[in-house]
């Protein structure tokens, strides 16, 4: 219908309501498709749920005599909680009854804001918690991780793992929580241009070295300065220093440098020249990496080192499936060395490597739940050898890596993670460490990544930053109380790599 | 005259004082009726008092006590006075953190109510379209700041669609760090604010402007005057207390932006998009130093209370000096 004017009036030929719906259906549509693509495709090399085999066994012959038919509440992010934990634990719950009624999905980064919350409300709503392992001092302060000591006991729970993971999980002797996936940052070079004869040749005439995968941090670096010269091409080093998260890779060099954080008086270890040693090696990436502000597990930086732009990186190892992957990376894809981080030779002579935790996961059964003995059950249940070694299996990207000894047999995560991809988790679990974990950890650690982050802006100098490290840590040391620390320190101690090398078998 | 006769007029007495007595009742039920209306309005008031004093006083209990959350229940926390708003008052973080709030949000309103109101301009008159240009110009204030946040965060990434197409237009590959660097991180976050809350100021000068008096444009007309001057001599003045009301509440809202500082650089890089509400988050939520971020609400809730009480007194001079301008109009 038009006016006098010829201009259209009244209701359109479309009504308001079919385009509403037709872009509802789009939606629905676009939104569904890829991720029903995902999963039929993923479906197809999904290894089969595990049979239980003896640990399994006796888990559920415990979880029998409760005597419940409960649906837990998981708090976990959903990458980790969906998928194989969630499989399982339909299986449990035909086995004993006791399942995963509701996931309550959050980022992974507020999981441990989330622990806090309930530690406070104690309203024991939330039967278990998917939490950063370096928290547990906190909750376990806190009073919201409960201990598992006596349920391990009861079904003798084989809980060996691969460097001190185990240890990453217990308090003052107590174990507080139990281990779902052994994140942890490797070391991944590119070896296609690593063994060119004419960058072999180049490298050569200009260091008179040879061009080979580094085994110190003067050869990282040099060789990231050298590949990365023009970073617009090519970056030299693929690494994070986002706030929050960069401060990571200033503590592998921390302490490969062969330092502590607190000094045996429990007083704050930064203003020294080994660490500003550490944290000037750290600042050396700068002129030859991308400026981003890459958050943990940004696909940012994953596309930038996946699409090849990236010499070498020391990323976690959950990525491997990703850039081995031809279909999805196809321009790395079998282009890479796997191994460990380059080490330092200490003063005394001895040859010191270290890694980092990503961020490890636990399962914690919060000790208000009116389903503790359930809950804990449920935590041992996924974490069991078998059960363990399903869960760090994924189907084409997994966030749980191995970290027990039997996962890096297993043929199926071999052909997951490469088999010299698995080689090099295997070593850098032995070296791996955890980030500052003592009660307060989240501001300890804050309050580090601050200055370091500041002092890669360059707004204040190495030596300055970490000045301003220990001013700030003993204010929180204060407050938190050296007495209560002495003990965390020790914990924290005993969770730290007890090998100075990794050994292969 | 006992036992006598009432009279004529006594006959009209009683009627008489019962129509008073009518006349009485019926006021003292009107007045009983606004009474109960009036303390009947002031309910949702109370109710909200009664809801946030005891808040506030166990907020200020907390500033007054040390409590850090994991170490124990609060009510076993040590009484340090005032200790935790010297600390908090001559902390360089803190401080730092105001003054980027103040800066953000200052820069972040102006450039909204610049755009809003010229765009609130162009849309006033009828034309063509114009409901497309409507709808089309709030889309970024119905979008959620934590989307609005993230898909910026990828939009500026170095390698990303903004660089590229600014390489596009000027010669050479643009590579600016948008969130990399002290000064583009800070600006980018100004300017998504900006876009995302525009809207919202062309929104509320529109309506000032569809309901401004027309009689005082179209006498500067008759007049001669040129548009220019019926816009800063005769729109401006009449526009300026719905531009001060809606100053007061960008700035307000800008000051306690937290989704997109988190969503985008979460403080960083450095502490260089540190604001008062991402500081207060870490300190409540990451350092759970309860008792800091209560002194901390505390003194920016005078700092804002001021800034508050500046602004209501500004609104009511531009009120009363548009009333008399009015009534001086014969309006």
């Amino acid at each position: 219908m038009k006016n006098k004017g010829g201009k259209r009036v009244g209701h359109p030929v479309v009504s308001r309501r079919t385009f509403l719906k037709a872009g509802v259906a789009v939606g629905v549509g676009a939104a569904a498709g890829p991720f029903v693509l995902r999963k039929a495709k993923a479906q197809g090399i999904q290894k089969a749920l595990p049979e239980p085999g003896p640990d399994e066994l006796r888990i559920i012959e415990s979880a029998k005599k409760l005597k419940k038919n409960v649906d837990l509440s998981f708090v976990a992010w959903g990458g980790h909680a969906k998928g194989q934990m969630e499989h399982l634990a339909e299986a449990f719950k035909k086995h004993t009854g006791i399942g995963v009624g509701s996931i309550v999905d959050i980022s992974f980064a507020m999981l441990s804001q989330r622990a806090m919350a309930e530690a406070l409300a104690r309203s024991g709503k939330l039967d278990l918690l998917h939490v950063h392992a370096d928290t547990v001092p906190t909750l376990a302060t806190a009073g919201l991780a409960a201990p598992l000591d006596d349920y391990m006991k009861a079904v003798d729970f084989d809980y060996t793992t691969v460097g001190t993971f185990a240890d990453m999980s217990r308090h003052e002797g107590k174990t507080y929580g139990l281990v779902t996936d052994g994140n942890c940052h490797i070391y991944y070079v590119r070896k296609d241009i690593l063994e060119n004869p004419d960058n072999q040749k180049r490298y050569a005439d200009k260091y008179g070295a040879p061009l080979k995968m580094p085994n110190t941090w003067k050869e990282y670096l040099r060789q990231g300065a050298f590949f990365g010269s023009d970073p617009n091409t090519m970056t030299g080093f693929g690494n994070l220093r986002a706030r929050r998260w960069g401060y990571w890779w200033f503590l592998i060099n921390y302490y490969n440098h062969g330092l502590f954080p607190f000094t045996a008086d429990v007083e704050p270890n930064f203003d020294n020249d080994a660490a500003e040693a550490a944290l000037v090696a750290y600042l050396a990436e700068k002129p030859h990496v991308i400026r981003d502000f890459d958050n943990w597990g940004t696909a940012q930086m994953w596309l930038h080192v996946g699409s090849g732009k990236a010499y070498q990186s020391i990323y976690w190892g959950g990525l491997l499936p990703l850039w081995e992957n031809p279909q999805k990376y196809p321009r790395v894809a079998g282009k890479w060395l796997h191994g460990i981080t380059p080490g330092k030779v200490q003063p005394n002579g001895r040859r010191l490597v270290r890694t980092i935790q990503a961020g490890a996961p636990l399962v914690v059964a919060n000790r208000h739940s009116p389903n503790l003995d359930a809950a804990a059950h449920m935590a041992m249940w996924w974490t069991s050898p078998r059960n363990s070694t399903y869960i760090t299996g994924g189907p084409i990207s997994t966030v749980h890596e191995p970290w027990r000894p039997v996962h890096f047999k297993d043929p199926y995560n071999k052909k997951v993670y490469t088999p010299s991809g698995l080689d090099a988790m295997f070593l850098s679990l032995q070296v791996n460490s955890p980030t500052v974990r003592v009660t307060g950890a989240l501001e300890f650690n804050d309050l580090l990544d601050k200055h370091v982050s500041d002092a890669w802006l360059g707004v204040v100098k190495p030596r300055e930053a970490l000045k301003r490290v220990d001013a700030d840590w003993r204010k929180v040391i204060a407050r938190v109380g050296k007495g209560r620390l002495r003990k965390d320190v020790e914990s924290y101690r005993r969770a730290m790599p007890k090998v100075d090398e990794p050994v292969t078998s | 005259m006992p036992g006598g006769d009432p009279g004529p007029g006594a006959s009209a007495s009683p009627g008489l004082a019962f129509l008073v007595w009518k006349k009485m009742a019926q006021a003292t039920m009107v007045r009983r009726k606004g009474g109960f209306l009036r303390w009947w309005a002031l309910t949702p008031l109370v109710l909200a008092l009664l809801f946030m004093i005891p808040v506030l006083l166990l907020q200020i209990y907390l500033s007054l006590h040390q409590w850090t959350a994991y170490l124990g229940p609060w009510w076993t926390s040590d009484f340090v006075g005032l200790d935790l708003f010297w600390q908090v008052l001559t902390e360089d973080r803190f401080l730092r953190a105001i003054a980027r709030s103040f800066v953000f949000a200052g820069t972040s309103t102006l450039l909204s109510v610049l755009i809003g109101f010229g765009l609130a301009y162009l849309l006033q008159s009828p034309f063509p379209g114009r409901g497309f240009y409507y709808m089309f110009f709030i889309i970024p204030m119905l979008t959620v700041p934590v989307v609005v946040g993230y898909n910026f965060q990828m939009l500026l990434y170095q390698s990303g669609p903004v660089n590229h197409i600014l390489s596009l237009l000027v010669p050479g590959e643009v590579r600016i760090s948008w969130l990399g660097e002290a000064v583009p991180a800070f600006a980018s976050l100004v300017f998504i604010e900006t876009w995302n809350w525009t809207p919202f100021v062309m929104i509320i000068m529109l309506a000032g402007l569809v309901s401004m008096p027309k009689e005082p444009v179209e006498a500067a007309r008759v007049l001669g005057a040129s548009r220019r001057q019926i816009f800063f001599y005769v729109t401006l003045p009449l526009m300026k207390p719905v531009l001060v009301l809606v100053i007061i509440l960008r700035f307000l809202e800008a000051l306690a932006e937290f989704p997109k500082f988190w969503t985008v650089t979460q403080g960083g890089p450095g502490t260089f998009t540190e604001t008062i509400p991402v500081y207060l988050y870490l300190t409540s939520w990451d350092y759970f130093n309860v008792s800091k971020a209560a002194a901390m609400s505390y003194v920016i809730l005078l700092v804002v209370g001021t800034i508050i009480y500046i602004a209501i007194r500004l609104l009511l001079k531009q009120k009363r000096s548009l009333d008399t301008m009015f009534t001086r109009s014969g309006g």
